[in-house]
């Protein structure tokens, strides 16, 4: 698939409903811890309480078993951890279709789909709609 | 003579964009100061923690730096003042030109060193690694999130450490105004109450005001309009760290102007 399809399809999506991008193009960012990243969305486009806020993350990042990585910044984390941290950003907009971009550039020790389906399978997403844009050629993956 | 034409012509043109796309870019920010967005708790967040890079990591090497470098040019003045048989100027010349000028010039400048050029590579790496594009995949506005706290923490920074250095250097004014001239409190205190008028002292807040602004507000724009490339990173900080020099000597002779004005009303 083209960038420039991705993008056309991207926009599609923009226009009917929010996007939490997990995408290669869309980093984390550096100066901010990994708990500042995922509550930077809620705390900034909602009146949600921190502790709540804090409760939620702490939640899914157990469930995802990345507990001790916290507090730690971007560069101390490792490629795995930067793809949960993402998905969890992605996932703390409300109302919002998760779009996974290219998920084996970012994951690129899965061999197929299972583990990022397993992860989404763990955190109970209720109802959550989760799309995946990928290249033609893996296809066979998924 | 077609060439140059066409080179002068392009000039105009890259500087007329460039003037006006800084314009446009404060209009956003003072749109979103007005709308209040920095009570965001997000942005909010963002702006203690400016204030406390900007100013209170600095305070003890500011205050030492007040007293000594206060206390040193506040001495040659006096012992000027003293020679030249102009004693019965002394409180014009405190409050007019160590405490009016010197502080805010001497706070601006040593901010512009340390944290424009900090705060411009700091966005201009951000463009560069697409983490601006990240915010705005996101819906939050990076004008709100990234620039305007840290246009309000060089404004409250300048402002409450050119204050600082002025009180500073008060207080060596008047022990070197004992120790050479012999004066005490009641007398100095009288002498720099009747030496200043309330337009010197909100000619002095506007110009800390004016100058925490701009020498926040070009290296956010120069950082912003970063290409994606980080070869223009380098570029990005040297053009704005310039917009920071040209902006300071500007205020400076704006507000030179404008006192001279009003005191000859």
């Amino acid at each position: 698939m083209s960038e420039a399809e991705l993008k056309a399809r991207s926009e599609a999506i923009r226009a009917e409903q929010r996007v939490g991008f997990v995408s290669p193009d869309i980093p984390l960012l550096s100066n901010l811890s990994v708990y500042d990243n995922i509550s930077l969305v809620p705390r900034y486009l909602t009146t949600e309480k921190d502790e709540t806020i804090r409760a939620e993350i702490e939640k899914m990042l157990a469930l995802l078993e990345i507990s001790d990585s916290i507090n730690k910044k971007t560069f101390q984390i490792d490629s795995d951890t930067v793809f949960k941290v993402k998905l969890l950003r992605a996932l703390m907009l409300k109302d919002s279709v998760t779009v996974i971009d290219r998920p084996f550039v970012m994951l690129s020790t899965a061999a197929d789909i299972k583990p990022i389906v397993k992860m989404l399978d763990t955190l109970e997403l209720d109802g959550k709609k989760v799309v995946f844009f990928d290249f033609e050629w893996n296809k066979s993956k998924y | 003579m077609r060439d140059f034409i066409e080179q002068l012509g392009s000039k105009a043109v890259s500087t007329f964009k460039n003037v006006s796309g800084f314009c446009v870019f404060c209009l956003k920010c003072l749109r979103e100061f007005l709308m209040g967005s920095f009570f965001n708790r997000a942005a909010f967040d963002i702006l203690v923690m400016q204030i406390f890079f900007t100013a209170y990591q600095l305070l003890n090497f500011f205050v030492i730096l007040s007293a000594v470098f206060g206390s040193i040019f506040i001495g040659i003045v006096f012992q000027t003042v003293k020679s030249i048989g102009l004693v019965q100027y002394l409180g014009n010349i405190i409050m007019g030109v160590v405490v009016l000028e010197f502080s805010p010039l001497i706070t601006v400048v040593l901010l512009a060193l340390r944290s424009s050029s900090a705060v411009n590579s700091e966005i201009a790496v951000m463009k560069v690694n697409h983490e601006i594009d990240a915010l705005e995949s996101f819906g939050i506005d990076p004008v709100v999130y990234l620039f305007l706290p840290r246009i309000i923490s060089f404004i409250i920074s300048v402002t409450v450490l050119s204050s600082l250095f002025a009180i500073i250097v008060l207080f060596s004014g008047f022990a070197f105004s004992s120790a050479i001239f012999g004066m005490s409190l009641g007398i100095f205190t009288d002498m720099i109450v009747n030496s200043v008028t309330v337009f010197d002292i909100i000619l002095f807040y506007i110009k800390t005001i004016v100058f925490g602004f701009f020498i926040s507000v070009i290296p956010l724009y120069n950082g912003w309009k970063t290409k994606y490339r980080s070869t223009d990173i380098p570029v990005s900080v040297l053009s704005g760290m310039m917009g920071v020099f040209m902006s300071i000597v500007l205020v400076e002779v704006v507000s030179l102007v404008a006192r001279f004005f009003l005191n000859s009303l």
